[in-house]
């Protein structure tokens, strides 16, 4: 039974890590909080939940999904941030800016959805389950976790290995010298915000065939839960959000299994101070950030 | 090269120059001198498009530079090396000057990482060393080879001796010497005056947004005001 938990918990701390990247990814190269990065995600859900049902199949509705949020992710970068990044010292207007585009994804998404709890149709995923060791893992979960692995890889090694990943990193560390160094900074934000848009994206899709439910608000816990991921995790480190992201999803799994229901958020915040009183910087603050670093 | 011609800068009201003009021919090493907050570090910004300027006009290698942005800038070959280094702290020095390299695009260069390394061997000593790690000399250095790496027609130095012991300083003149022997243009903004005076051919001082005085470095130096005013003691 609890390692039943614990397996559950990982498939949906994998999920939280695919949201949670591309949010410290935006922390890590503007030094910004991106809070539209919730309804992002809803976005995500709902386009393919309607691509599906208007008879698409379901692969080809996730690909469209993750370009749309890719472009959403651009247009809020363009609309939300670029404006006032212009002018400088840009990080509570575009808190504040980036919730207006939160708040108008999910107006949009009140219409179209008519408030209804949306789910997929039977069948979008095949359901099939497998027993070992006395675990019980369904077809779904594995899909996930390996779909989660593979980004994962793939992200770090883009950051870490391709001229176009060096560029995303040299404008984290140093936004000004990069810029002489021939960098298009511009550029290299509407990259990230397409990669954080596309995951996000994803990740509101695989949490709706977890969940089988979705509706225009479902957002918003994630967008707390990626924000306490991302604190515990040190802000702008891939890693840290990766590991943080798991150990939430298990702690989640467990509490709610364990103990009484509404304790789950209190313990998980419980769980953020305790992490901030020992390192003030996150698990992996500061120096060993893949994306992130000390602004200088 | 560089043609600069009534080049005024201001921030919110202060105004930093105030008319400057100057020109840097092909293979040159020019210096720039001046006091603390003279505007040494606003021209080169502003040649670099990293502030805009108020008026005045700015060719570089035929082109007026106005209204594109710093990495068209440093794409076509005029590469800043900023005060303080701005080294990419929290990257390998390869890193470093792999991200150098962006500013070349397809153009071509001499200026290989092999060169770079016969010039600073300390920077292939160091290659996977963070570069937030390193002595101020080397990371001057690394500041210096990276900017190679982008295949500059132009080189803006801002104060390359800042903080660097005499000896390292020596290294590093000695570097910049040899880099416009081979046929590089150097702009070479120091307040290490005497330094800068000994290794370049021509010169100009800035006083307080003003070009006030240009002529060939030797003469400079031996021209009684600046001696009172920048050589002093
Ligand atoms: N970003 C800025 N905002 C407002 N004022 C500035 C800014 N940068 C420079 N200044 C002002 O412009 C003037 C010129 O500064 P600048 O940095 O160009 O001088 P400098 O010659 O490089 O000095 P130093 O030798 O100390 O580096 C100074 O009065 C400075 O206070
Ligand atoms: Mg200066």
């Amino acid at each position: 039974m609890l390692s039943q938990q614990i397996l559950n918990g990982l498939v949906t701390g994998s999920v939280y890590a695919l949201f949670s990247l591309g949010f410290t990814l935006i922390f890590g190269v503007q030094k910004l909080l991106n809070f539209a990065h919730g309804a992002t995600f809803m976005a995500g859900a709902f386009i393919a939940y309607y691509c599906t049902i208007s008879g698409m199949p379901f692969l080809l509705a996730i690909g469209l999904s993750m370009v749309a949020t890719g472009v959403i992710g651009i247009v809020v970068d363009l609309v939300a941030f670029r404006p006032l990044r212009k002018r400088g010292n840009a990080e509570f207007p575009a808190l504040v800016s980036s919730i207006g585009v939160d708040l108008v994804l999910i107006s949009i998404a009140q219409q179209v959805s008519k408030t209804q709890v949306l789910n997929f149709p039977f069948g979008t995923f095949p359901v099939k389950f497998f027993n070992f060791l006395g675990l019980r893992i369904s077809l779904l979960q594995i899909v996930i976790l390996a779909t989660v692995a593979v980004l994962v890889v793939l992200l770090i090694f883009y950051l870490k290995k391709t001229s176009f990943g060096r560029q995303v990193r040299a404008v984290a560390t140093n936004e000004r010298a990069a810029a002489l160094l021939g960098v298009n900074v511009q550029s290299v934000f509407l990259q990230t915000f397409f990669i954080a848009g596309a995951l996000a994206g994803l990740a509101g899709v695989l949490i709706g065939l977890l969940f089988n439910s979705m509706q225009f608000l479902m957002g918003e816990p994630y967008m707390l839960r990626a924000f306490v991921v991302v604190v515990i995790g040190g802000l702008g480190s891939v890693p840290g959000a990766i590991v943080a992201s798991l150990m939430l999803g298990v702690m989640q799994s467990l509490t709610v299994a364990y103990l009484p229901s509404g304790l789950t958020d209190a313990i998980i915040f419980t769980l953020l101070f305790i992490v901030l009183l020992i390192r003030p910087n996150g698990l992996f603050g500061d120096a060993n950030a893949v994306a992130g670093g000390t602004r200088q | 090269m560089l043609n600069v011609k009534d080049l005024h800068v201001s921030y919110k009201g202060i105004k930093a120059l105030r008319g400057v003009s100057l020109h840097v021919e092909e293979g040159e090493m020019v210096a720039l001198i001046g006091s603390n907050g003279a505007g040494k570090s606003t021209l080169l910004n502003a040649l670099s498009n990293m502030v805009r300027r108020k008026s005045g006009d700015i060719v570089f290698a035929g082109r007026e530079t106005r209204g594109q942005s710093a990495h068209t800038v440093a794409r076509q070959g005029l590469l800043h090396v900023p005060e303080g280094r701005q080294i990419l702290a929290d990257m390998s020095v390869y890193e470093n000057l792999l991200v150098g390299q962006i500013a070349l695009g397809s153009r071509t260069t001499r200026y290989t990482l092999e060169h770079v390394y016969e010039l600073f061997p300390v920077l292939e000593e160091r290659r996977d060393q963070i570069a937030g790690t390193l002595s101020g000399g080397q990371q001057q250095m690394l500041a210096i080879g990276r900017a190679l790496m982008g295949g500059p027609k132009l080189l803006l130095l801002d104060e390359p001796s800042l903080g660097l012991s005499p000896l390292i300083t020596d290294q590093v003149f000695n570097a910049l010497t040899k880099l416009n022997q081979e046929g590089l243009t150097v702009l070479l903004v120091e307040q290490n005056a005497l330094r800068a005076l000994e290794a370049t051919s021509r010169a100009y001082v800035l006083d307080r947004g003003l070009i006030t005085h240009e002529g060939p470095s030797a003469a400079l130096a031996g021209d009684q005001t600046i001696i009172d005013s920048y050589l002093g003691a």
